[in-house]
């Protein structure tokens, strides 16, 4: 899968550039090529994969699918901007209520897009009986 | 990259491969042929590091996304052109997300007097296809050196390393490294042949 081979890439990343430096240093103690912006792009690499984790849906299939249902069918189709689950409800919960959406103020996760946003999984509703 | 190259029909068999989803080592492949080209192309087109991570990642999720009903037509274009094309339109999104949110923040006069919109630039009026041209080259380029950096004996990529990239004369290299200049000479040669060989591929055949 797709996700496993992002995961693999963020998890046991190759970092073969850091890994470089540690056995150039072990041998000679001399730097290797542009060793800080090797480290500066190990690090931006890290970000995007985190973040693709994070877009795919690291632990969760059924969410990761939804993501990817919401994406462009064609090369032609802009990204739909608006939230996926437009006008949805699950008993008397609109899953598209401000509460309903993981931002980093509501506990989510930063990695997640602006304006993609993924949907929390649906809480079932509480019946009060009288 | 001239006219010819262009035309050439890269990584089509890679393609084919992408389509399956299960195929780790094709999409590692790919991520790591091409994230840095996006990358640096969105970063030439004027946006902050932030946003063109995000045009990476939107990028390669449009590829996963059609990858799979992807008809690979070498008439209509290489494949070079057709990644372009995705990155241009994610780059664009990006610009237009900026513009919508300096348009809610009231579009305030800066403190140089330059209206904040007006500073963003115009994604029509950027060379972008040249940029994307340069860094395709110096993409390939790194890419070659960083896949025999794998193969070869990081000593021996140190030695390459020092006098090819750095441009340390071979006295000191010698002296550094405590090697004779013969040795440093066919390190060179051997390693600067690996790399020609793999530009070759990258630009001829699919990984």
């Amino acid at each position: 899968m797709v996700i496993r081979a992002i995961n693999k890439m963020f998890t046991n990343d190759t970092g073969n550039d850091e890994r470089t430096q540690s056995i150039f240093g072990k041998i000679h103690g001399l730097p290797c090529d542009g060793e800080t912006t090797a480290r500066a792009m190990y690090e931006i690499k890290r970000s995007i994969l985190r973040k693709l984790a994070g877009r795919l849906g690291k632990h969760n299939f059924s969410r990761r699918a939804s993501v990817l249902h919401y994406l462009p069918e064609s090369l032609n189709s802009k990204p739909k901007t608006e939230t996926p689950c437009a006008n949805q409800t699950i008993g008397d919960k609109n899953l598209c209520s401000p509460d309903s959406v993981l931002s980093p103020q509501n506990g989510g996760s930063s990695f997640l897009p602006m304006t993609q946003r993924q949907v929390r999984a649906p809480v079932p509703a509480q019946h009060h009986h009288p | 990259m001239n006219e010819t190259n262009e035309l050439i029909p890269t990584r089509q068999s890679l393609l084919s491969r992408l389509k399956d989803w299960n195929d780790e080592e094709s999409w590692r492949d790919f991520f790591e042929t091409y994230w840095k080209l996006i990358y640096h192309t969105s970063i030439k087109a004027g946006l902050t590091d932030a946003e063109a991570q995000d045009v990476v990642q939107e990028t390669i999720l449009s590829v996963c996304k059609s990858m799979r009903t992807f008809e690979y037509d070498g008439r209509h274009g290489s494949f070079k052109g057709w990644l372009l094309h995705l990155t241009q339109w994610r780059i664009c999104d990006q610009l237009r997300r900026r513009q919508k949110a300096i348009k809610a923040a009231g579009s305030r006069e800066t403190s140089t007097g330059t209206d904040t919109v007006e500073k963003i630039p115009d994604p029509a009026g950027q060379p972008l296809e040249a940029a994307w041209n340069e860094e395709w080259e110096k993409n390939i380029l790194e890419v070659a050196i960083e896949r025999v950096k794998r193969k070869v004996n990081p000593h021996h990529y140190q030695v390459f390393d020092l006098y090819v990239l750095q441009k340390w004369p071979v006295s000191r290299i010698t002296r550094a490294l405590n090697m004779g200049a013969g040795k440093i000479y066919l390190i060179k040669h051997r390693i600067g042949g690996l790399i020609k060989k793999e530009i070759a591929h990258l630009q001829t055949k699919p990984i």
